[in-house]
């Protein structure tokens, strides 16, 4: 427990440190099995693949040998450890890309940007050529997407229960949205069911690709980034290389699958009742996807033919509204889309998928709680006394989860602001810039401007994209983690120099009061058993 | 305080005197002919609303036939004068015949101060549009133009649709209708002390009770009653506006426009005589004295008074706001300064000249003035982004300034500050502080309150902007814009767009959208004037018939819905 005796193991006490070796074990594992795709494929890049597995997985062992998980679980270091793990598989996950030469080593902040684009299931890629870059990189590629989608950490806490790196606290901060729902008492339980779904997912859609013509690769690639709502594709022209309505609609339901919630799927699956919450935010949720749908059939009318209209609006706001990032046609040209259409757009780069999903955003829940808050001030502003418990369906959200929700829909508003004011000073033009924040928080991918759906990431400035890196990270942590990450490990720091200290005292010798009170409790607890 | 000289305190006393027995014979007047059958304290004041609007017309109808052609585009006397008379007298015949008809209630409640506020902006919004109608400013079938022209009016907000002959020109307007325009602004802003006072304490946000964390509670009200405390800082914006006007005049600009640009200077409203603005003038002096008034227009008015009345300088200094205030100045002139190069024609990178056009145009975006030296457009890029979040913040609370106000910025932080620290220790129980006195829980979530209905009603102000013309970074800060009553936006606008003038890059906004962008603009406008909340308090009193036909009639949906209106 305390820290002079795992100084005596040699083993330190680092729960941040412990965690990102877990990850990046992962990671490793990741990408051994890409290599043996390349292997498969022949197409190249598995020695590369096969260094990177071989450096990741001793570094990530060294990590996690040489640390053990503290058994206290509170949300600073839960904020450190989700922080901390995410950086170390950004940085990881560039080596496939630097070793094969896909991304030249002049070019290593390129790299670093399509690992945190993966990772955070973002979709935004520098990569202008996606088409000749060998299988096994692009099946890494669309690995990280997947890992990303669903949490390493949670699936870290779902295969080795034995990790001891437990606590709600920890999913809560990875999984997307403001509460962890459990569907079982025990945690691990929870996170595996989690991946098991996820998993499930994943076999289904690649399954339906196929039976809709894919190739057997793009299919698994494809499925890994539609469940993760990544967007990574295997081709530079996206879902446009297929030209197929049968592929589109597979990727439209997937999207909208898993942009929902995951615990709502288990809960029907299993035929268990959910809490209702649940439903009024996929209420919601299929209603501003349907309503963007036809505000952009609407708008776009007079400029594409009806077919083509119909498929480009349920494509790009299922697209958009679960915060995929697929592209199909490009949206910025305005011979063919209207600005009022691309304003649609950019609102649903805000709102994101719901709560419990692999999308991003700021989440439906959350812009439900908004509405109703600004309804209630209007109602107070009437009846100034009036008492009014915000309801969301038929739960009744705390105040404090509401003030939460509302601090995040205002720092994430901010922050999008500040990132697309930097995106212009660093010489973006104004839509590019902007739209390119929004998207990067939001972990969309795409934007507007000279950033649509089929140019790449290159459109934005170099020096604007390590902003854009570090949106993307706070985008899919949820603000908070990244936020205080070192805040966090300061906390903890002193903790333990408070504890080291009491430690060096030895034990205090207890005041009359206290000896009473301990007795006292202690009589209390026996009478309790 | 210091004893005053016994003379000027009696001066003083007979000057109080002398208004107060206007006010009431005003008052006493209006309550002997307001007698009518129907009680209604709404339309009471509406219609006061627009009976005071023909005295306004026919003085602008005066200065047409003095100064008209001295102010006006084709340099003749009178070309108003006509109309606006008729107009006038035609509000005027209308407004106090229906008055007749009407009377007081005995009891104002709250919510009908607020839908009186809304029904007042709008019957002067009304009054307005009949004159741009009347004199032939817009085409006489152009509603929703005259519509939007009359809420800039109103509102205080630099945006026209009313072309130059050419870039450098005058607006194509008679003497008569600058005056008025002009004088509608200043009006509007002494309008807007009014609803400081009677209407916003109401509200928790903006009122008197903020002036930035400075005032113990003591000092919260001027005077002990809420008639004197209004007409203290009535004086003091008449004040301003002289100080201003006598500024121009000894900077050199002729003296009629002087006084117009005055009017529209210490109101923060911005509307100039030429297409091009203040930079017609080419003059340092006179964008100095622009800064000045602009920079005034934005600072508290309670504050302003409480530090001349009491020789107080160092108050400015005690308030948190004031402080935030100058900083953010401080901070975007320079970041403008540095980030627009040479190149884009602002003279020496740092030189007096590029400082001071900096300033100027950061200080007319924060005060939501709007008036240019030079067009935001040859700003690069990132000042331009930073521009953008300055007219989303605006002014002080309590100013002749639009937007969300700075003050609402600092509660905002602390309370993201408090989140934050939530996140970390889950129970904390922490009060957020402003200073010395604490900010109550209320206070805060009307604020939240307010910018999220803002933010709310941003994206479809937007898409409808965009579905009338704008391109897309256009129609997204010209909503800003427009809601912040600032007037330029960002962007080109489309140049072969009819009735624009190509030059005028960022103000041709309003002039390039058609009627469904004229009639949202306008809105948006008076949104962001009477704030979201008062609107949508309203709203829901003016819709209750319906909203109670629906709750207790055959639509009714859920047995105990915490949300609804009783």
């Amino acid at each position: 427990m305390s820290t002079m005796a795992s100084l005596g193991e040699r083993r330190f006490e680092s729960t941040p440190v412990h965690v990102s070796g877990v990850a990046l074990l992962l990671v490793a594992a990741g990408m051994a099995v890409s290599a043996g795709v390349a292997l498969v494929d022949g197409g190249g890049g598995a020695l590369a693949l096969g260094t990177s597995a071989a450096i990741t997985a001793s570094v990530g062992s060294a990590m996690m040998g040489s640390t053990t998980a503290s058994d206290r679980s509170d949300s600073p270091l839960a904020f450190a450890a989700v922080a901390w793990a995410w950086l170390a598989v950004s940085i990881a996950g560039t080596m496939p890309y630097l070793f094969s030469g896909v991304i030249g080593w002049s070019e290593a902040d390129n790299a670093l940007f399509e690992s945190v684009s993966g990772f955070t299931c973002t979709g935004a890629t520098i990569l202008a050529d996606i088409d000749g870059v060998a299988h096994g990189i692009l099946f890494f590629r669309s690995m990280t997407q997947w890992f990303g989608g669903m949490g390493l950490i949670v699936l870290a806490v779902s295969v080795l229960p034995a990790l001891k790196v437990g606590g709600l606290e920890l999913i809560a901060n990875e999984a997307p949205g403001p509460t962890a729902d459990r569907f079982t008492p025990r945690i691990a339980a929870t996170a595996r069911r989690l991946w098991m779904l996820y998993s499930g997912f994943t076999v289904a859609v690649a399954l339906a690709l196929l039976a809709a013509g894919t190739s057997l690769f793009d299919a698994v690639a494809h499925a890994f980034t539609t469940v993760a709502t990544g967007g990574f594709s295997t081709h530079s022209a996206s879902i446009a290389y297929f030209d197929s309505v049968a592929v589109e609609l597979v990727v439209i339901v997937g999207m909208i699958m898993c942009g929902a919630s995951f615990s709502i799927h288990w809960h029907t699956i299993m035929r268990t009742r959910s809490k209702l919450r649940g439903y009024s935010e996929l209420r919601w949720y299929l209603s501003l996807i349907g309503g963007a749908a036809i505000a952009l059939l609407v708008l776009n009318s007079g400029k594409l033919d009806l077919g083509q209209n119909i498929r480009e609006a349920a494509f790009y706001a299922a697209s958009l509204g679960s915060n995929t990032g697929y592209g199909l046609t490009d949206y910025t040209h305005s011979q063919f889309w209207t600005p009022s259409a691309q304003v649609v757009l950019l609102a649903l780069f805000l709102v994101g998928g719901m709560t419990g999903s692999t999308a991003g955003g700021m989440k439906v829940l959350r812009l439900q709680i908004v509405a109703r808050y600004a309804v209630r001030e209007v109602i107070r502003a009437r009846h100034r006394r009036a008492v009014l418990p915000m309801r969301i369906g038929d739960t009744t959200v705390a105040e404090d989860v509401a003030a939460r929700a509302l601090g995040f829909v205002l720092l994430y508003l901010g922050l999008a602001l500040a990132g697309g004011v930097l995106m212009t000073a660093l010489g973006n033009d104004l839509e590019t810039g902007f739209s390119g924040a929004v998207s990067a928080i939001g972990t969309v991918g795409p934007a507007l401007g000279e950033a649509g759906p089929t140019s790449s990431a290159l459109a934005f400035e170099r020096a604007s994209r390590p902003v854009m890196m570090v949106l993307m990270l706070f985008g899919r942590l949820e603000v908070f983690p990244t936020m205080l990450m070192f805040v966090a490990a300061m906390r903890a720091g002193t903790r333990s120099r408070y504890g080291r200290q009491a430690a060096q005292r030895g034990p205090r010798r207890l005041t009359r009061r206290e000896t009473h009170a301990s007795t006292r409790a202690l009589k209390r607890q026996r009478a309790g058993e | 305080m210091t004893p005053r000289p016994a003379r000027r305190a009696r001066e003083r006393e007979r000057l109080r005197r002398l208004v107060v027995r206007a006010v009431r014979a005003g008052d006493g007047a209006l309550h002997r002919w307001a007698r009518g059958p129907y009680e209604s304290t709404l339309a009471v004041v509406a219609l006061v609303v627009l009976a005071a609007a023909a005295p306004v017309f026919a003085a602008c109808a005066v200065f047409d036939w003095l100064f008209g052609g001295r102010v006006g585009a084709s340099g003749e006397s009178g070309t108003d004068a006509v109309p606006l008379l008729i107009a006038g007298a035609a509000i005027a015949l209308f407004a106090l015949g229906l008055l007749r008809l009407c009377r007081f209630e005995r009891r104002i409640t709250e919510r009908q101060t607020l839908t009186a506020l809304v029904l007042g902006s709008f019957a002067a919004v009304a009054a307005f549009a009949v004159a741009h109608l009347a004199t032939g400013a817009v085409p006489p079938t152009a509603l929703a133009t005259a519509f939007a022209e009359a809420a800039a009016t109103v509102t205080g907000t630099n945006s026209t649709t009313i072309p130059a002959a050419d870039l450098g020109q005058k607006l194509d307007l008679g003497g008569g209708m600058l005056a008025l325009r002009a004088a509608g602004q200043w009006l509007g802003g002494a309008a807007f002390i009014v609803v400081l006072v009677r209407v916003l304490p109401h509200l928790g946000v903006g009122g008197l009770d903020s002036d930035g964390g400075v005032a113990t509670r003591s000092a919260r009200r001027l005077a002990p009653r809420r008639a004197g405390t209004m007409g203290r800082l009535l004086l003091l914006y008449a004040a301003l506006t002289v100080l201003v006007a006598v500024g121009y005049a000894l900077a050199g600009m002729p003296l009629t426009q002087s006084g117009l640009h005055a009017l529209t200077t210490a109101s923060t409203g911005g509307f100039s005589t030429y297409a091009d603005s203040l930079g017609h003038f080419d003059s340092a002096a006179i964008e100095w004295v622009a800064i000045f008034g602009m920079a005034a227009g934005g600072v508290s008015l309670p504050l302003m008074f409480l530090a001349i009345r009491r020789c107080d300088p160092a108050r400015f200094i005690r308030s948190y706001e004031f402080r935030l205030y100058v900083t953010l100045i401080v901070f975007a002139t320079v970041t403008v300064a540095l980030w627009t190069r040479d190149d884009f024609g602002f003279g020496h990178l740092f030189g007096l000249e590029h400082f001071r056009k900096s300033l100027f145009a950061v200080v007319s975006v924060i005060s939501t003035t709007g008036f240019e030296a030079a067009s935001f457009i040859e700003l690069s890029t990132g000042s331009q982004a930073i521009l953008m979040v300055l007219m989303l913040i605006g002014g002080m609370s309590a100013s002749m300034a639009g937007g969300f106000k700075v003050v609402r910025l600092l509660t905002l932080a602390s309370y993201i500050g408090r989140e934050l620290r939530r996140a970390i220790y889950p129970s904390l129980a922490e009060r957020l502080r402003l200073g010395r006195s604490t900010i109550s829980e209320t206070t805060i979530s009307r604020i939240v309150g307010e910018l999220l209905l803002a933010a709310l009603l941003l994206i479809p102000a937007a898409i409808l902007l965009g579905a009338s013309g704008l391109d897309i970074v256009g129609a997204l800060s010209y909503g800003v814009s427009a809601l912040s009553n600032v007037g330029p936006a960002l962007s080109y606008v489309d140049p072969d767009l009819p009735g624009v003038v190509p030059a005028v890059g960022s103000t041709g906004h309003l002039a390039a959208v058609n009627w469904i962008g004229h009639l949202t603009a306008g809105l948006l406008m008076l949104l962001g004037r009477m704030s979201v909340t008062a609107a949508a308090v309203a709203l829901s009193v003016a819709a209750y018939p319906l909203v109670a036909a629906v709750r207790h009639g055959r639509w009714r949906r859920r047995t105990h819905s915490p949300m609804s209106v009783r």
